[in-house]
């Protein structure tokens, strides 16, 4: 319809993020400008009135401040505390142990969270603060988290590979079972950054943690046994077929609540602080997502995705152009989109062009979300960056973080690569299950 | 800080706690039904419609005033460190009213949804009955109207005493 | 004049498709001088069709009235009649003729700001399961997913329980056991991906879901519109209505029951007491329609029986059945006044 006012929007947008303006109140100001200027105030009035309750008046939605609460209560209850804790005494001896815990403790609580939010605000918590007590420098102990974070997207449950799949119509239990091999790939990549840092840079990351001679207190190992039988309970609900993913999270929320209750680490104090941060954080995204949803929908009237759709078809590109157009696309969306935003608008492109490619839907999806999940970390907006200054806003600001993940997307980077060279490291687990 | 600001965010945290209550009687009806489907094989029909229509918008919009009181609302912090203070003033005064008109135009159009809905009065079919759901039409415009009010207030206070004295108050 | 067209539809739903040949109609008939741009979903989206009506965000767009049960509550009774349906063309031109010509129906649009162009249908709903059903007694206990109450009422007859989900969570609902299967179109077979999952389809039919409003044109829109263009519109949406049905009815059906012999799915016929029971229980359900709803639904249930007569005699072919209901239908609509 207009491509150039799509443009213009994007534009726009970048202009008032830069001026300090909520990122939420950006999108919502340039699709309600922008709809004006295209068709006119009654249509633009007209999203405003309806993508907010629509938005997010939804059940699958639900999952996320259920998997918030859990990842909340599990923290102030110190269930996840106790991953950390135990990460900590069996890598004690490798550089970087404390950065490499984290990554761990990520993966482990991955396993009972479907977002990479709850995964990054956890974790947060409790890895930063140690992490700059023992003379990290607080950008890449930030960095590393907000990073690690992404882990819980990748591997399931997962929110986005559930939306994903109901989207391209395939099977969502397939791309769950194809973000194992993402997920553990990531965090075996983001050890080794982690490691090259320690190697290169020792005044980032100190080479041990200070208290090496100490002699490790092994019972920190049975602190991951609450978590572990949370894990138990939420897979094996969810893969026993007991309950489905969007279950997952309130099931998960309340076994986390008794858990701590019976390991006698619940209080009125822990439960009260877990339901405000779980609010605080769900209205703060939710009401961005609104955003996006609305920009989502000035940028489908202006016809900006469609102009990319017909530029690519006529582009007449190889396997490996048509891939590196994708992987460079969702990049850039990521850069500013929030990743259901971004989905949403791409999907309807790409979707019928990978059909006639036959290219596998589950890969794609796996591909997808690792893509999506960079964007949760490159300015300027990278939602995972601002969980991490919600949480640990103390110590660093937020381009101090953006800083601190730049070598954890070089990482990404190449992941991206050996995920496209190899499409095998994704599709393994899935293929066996076949 | 006049009665109408203590008012105010006496009234903005009275909805966080009633979104917060949602969080957790969302949890207990989804485990409900977990265990009466596996236990009992009966299923709340109702709870995917409740959790969506009521917990859930109950959860997202009533706490708005309350996170721009706290200013916990995300925004990019790219050149925060090359403002001078006057300007940063300047800034914070214009984001506020900036998010402040932003809300008013959502609260305007969200309050005509909410009665066109509250007139048509919508439901919900389901197996057995019709929920009726209109009522939680009227929590996003509620929502919105008192974080515009809580973005006007914050502008003054930015404008006046160059700090959100807002902020201390409802950590 | 360029029209912004809402189908509310991803590219390979039969929305989107009758949408494509919509478009091509209207130009083809106006002589390229009314062009149509279609928005994805991402921008219009079913629940949200009647605002973007009513706002003009949209200026035709693909509206479900059992969205807006409390706003179109005699317009819905043809859905409550769901278990009638047989032959899905005559359901559409069935709800076609009782959107056009009934008043409170046609009040119901106006009041809403919508002008209504017609309908079209599914298939006939089968029975995809994770557990065979070869009989009403195989029924009872199972768990279904149900897409409106008239579905509701045939499963909890036959012992089985309903259970009220979003179609989109069907397919992990299925896989997790939360439910034993759905009363859909075997076309969800492919769309929902339940062809990974479902272990049987029985033949039984339930019914079809036929309460669509293809080409709704917003009020404001309609009435800019002039007399020549009006007919144009409506010239190409009376042709388009059955490029849905022959789709999501013919077409989808085909290709999925071509997929399931790909696959392990047994394909069971319901024994004859179980389809015998199933007919019964649909007239007696229909009675019990028209004695609860009164006038209009027995006006609709006289139009199924008239356009299933037509149906049969005509044929499944969309070009013939499209100039019968012309004759029959449209050529009565004055369109200086209808709809306004
Ligand atoms: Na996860
Ligand atoms: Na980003």
């Amino acid at each position: 319809m207009s491509v150039e006012a799509g443009f213009y929007g994007i534009l726009a947008l970048t202009i008032l993020l830069i001026l300090r303006v909520p990122v939420a109140m950006a999108l919502i100001a340039v699709s309600f400008a922008g709809i004006t200027a295209m068709i006119g105030a009654g249509p633009a009035l007209g999203v405003l009135s309806n993508t907010p309750y629509s938005f997010v008046a939804s059940w699958t939605m639900s999952a996320v401040p259920m998997f918030l609460l859990m990842g909340f209560i599990a923290f102030h209850t110190g269930l996840t505390g106790g991953l950390f804790e135990a990460a900590k005494v069996v890598l004690r001896r490798l550089p970087g142990g404390l950065a490499i815990s984290s990554i761990f403790a990520c993966s482990g609580f991955a396993a009972v969270s479907g977002s990479s939010l709850a995964c990054a605000a956890a974790m947060g918590r409790i890895a930063i603060p140690e992490m700059v007590k023992a003379g990290y420098r607080p950008s890449i102990a930030a960095g590393c988290i907000a990073a690690g974070g992404t882990i819980g997207a990748l591997i399931p449950p997962s929110i986005l590979m559930i939306i994903y799949g109901v989207f391209a119509e395939t099977s969502v239990t397939q791309v769950f079972v194809g973000g194992i091999g993402i997920g553990v790939l990531t965090a075996l990549g983001y050890c080794l950054t982690i490691l090259v840092i320690c190697w290169l840079r020792p005044d980032l990351i100190p080479a041990r943690i200070s208290d090496e001679d100490a002699p490790p207190d092994w019972s920190a190992v049975f602190q991951v046994l609450p978590i572990t039988v949370l894990v138990v309970l939420v897979f094996g609900g969810l893969f026993g077929g007991i309950i489905t993913a969007t279950e997952a999270g309130a099931v998960g929320a309340l076994g986390t609540i008794i858990l701590a209750t019976l390991t006698g680490r619940m209080s009125w104090h822990a439960l009260s602080r877990s339901l405000i941060e779980t609010v605080t954080s769900t209205g703060s995204l939710f009401i961005i997502g609104v955003g996006a949803a609305m920009f989502t929908r000035f940028l489908g009237i202006s016809g900006l995705s469609g102009f990319i759709s017909s530029f690519v078809a006529n582009a007449d590109l190889s396997y490996a152009g048509l891939l590196l157009v994708i992987v460079l696309i969702y990049l850039i969306l990521g850069t500013f989109m929030e990743p259901f935003g971004a989905m949403l608008i791409t999907l309807p492109i790409f979707l019928p062009i990978l059909r006639a490619e036959g290219i596998s839907l589950v890969w794609f999806g796996v591909l997808v979300v690792k893509l999506l999940e960079i964007g949760m970390i490159t300015p300027p907006v990278g939602m995972n960056v601002f969980v991490i200054k919600n949480v640990a806003g103390k110590y660093v600001t937020i381009t101090q973080v953006f800083a601190g993940v730049i070598p954890f997307i070089l990482m990404d980077l190449v992941i991206i690569f050996l995920v496209i060279a190899l499409p095998g490291l994704v599709m393994f687990l899935p293929n066996l299950m076949k | 800080m006049s009665r109408l600001v203590r008012i105010a965010m006496t009234i903005s945290r009275g909805l966080a706690l009633i979104g917060a209550t949602g969080v957790l009687v969302m949890m207990l009806h989804i485990c409900a039904d977990v265990i009466a489907r596996n236990l009992f094989r009966v299923s709340i029909s109702v709870t995917a419609e409740l959790v969506s229509r009521y917990y859930m918008v109950l959860t997202a919009f009533l706490p708005l005033a309350w996170l721009e009181l706290r200013r916990d609302m995300v925004s990019v912090e790219l050149i925060d460190f090359a403002l001078p203070p006057l300007l940063l003033r300047i800034s914070d005064v214009l984001v506020c009213l900036i998010s402040a008109g932003v809300y008013s135009v959502l609260a305007y159009t969200t309050w005509g949804a909410a009665f066109s809905n509250y007139r048509s009065g919508t439901f919900v079919e389901l197996v057995s009955f019709k929920l009726p759901v209109w009522h939680s039409f009227f929590l996003p415009p509620i929502g919105f109207t008192l974080a515009a009010l809580a973005c006007l207030i914050m502008a003054f206070d930015f404008a006046r005493n160059g700090t959100a004295s807002t902020q201390e108050f409802t950590r | 004049r360029d029209l912004r067209l809402a189908p509310a539809a991803p590219p390979a739903h039969p929305a989107n498709y009758m949408y494509e040949h919509f478009k091509d109609y209207l130009s083809e008939n106006s002589g390229g001088a009314l062009t149509g741009t279609i928005l994805g979903p991402e921008v219009v989206a079913l629940p949200q069709m009647k605002d973007a009506l009513q706002t003009g965000l949209a200026e035709i767009g693909n509206a479900l009235p059992l969205y807006f049960p409390a706003d179109m509550p005699i317009t819905g009774i043809a859905g409550d009649l769901a278990l009638l349906g047989r032959n899905p063309h005559a359901m559409a031109m069935a709800m076609t003729e009782f959107g056009m010509t009934c008043a409170p129906c046609q009040a119901e649009f106006k009041g809403l700001g919508m002008v209504f162009l017609g309908a079209g249908s599914s298939n006939v709903y089968n029975l995809l399961t994770t557990k065979p059903v070869r009989t009403g007694d195989d029924m009872k206990g199972l768990r279904l997913r149900t897409g409106g109450a008239p579905y509701s009422r045939w499963a909890e007859h036959f012992g089985a329980t309903p259970v009220t989900m979003g179609v989109g969570d069907t397919f992990e609902a299925m896989s997790q056991g939360t439910i034993d299967g759905t009363m859909a179109s075997t076309v969800d077979l492919l769309s929902f991906r339940l062809i990974d999952i479902a272990k049987y389809v029985t033949l039984v039919p339930i019914g079809t879901y036929h309460v669509t409003s293809n080409f709704t044109v917003g009020l404001n829109v309609w009435t800019s519109l002039s007399q020549e263009e009006r007919i144009q519109i409506a010239k190409s949406a009376a042709r388009a209505n059955f490029d849905l049905t022959d789709r999501w009815a013919f077409q989808l059906p085909a290709a999925a029951a071509a997929a399931i012999k790909e696959t392990k799915i047994e394909v069971i016929e319901p024994d004859a007491d179980f389809l015998a029971a199933t007919e019964a229980f649909a007239a007696e359900d229909a009675a019990s329609r028209v004695a609860m709803s009164g006038e209009q639904a027995e006006v609709f249930t006289k139009l199924v029986e008239k356009w299933t007569a037509i149906a049969e005699e005509v044929g499944d072919d969309p070009d013939a059945l499209a100039a019968r209901i012309e004759t029959e239908v449209w050529d009565k609509i004055d369109l200086t006044t209808y709809g306004m």
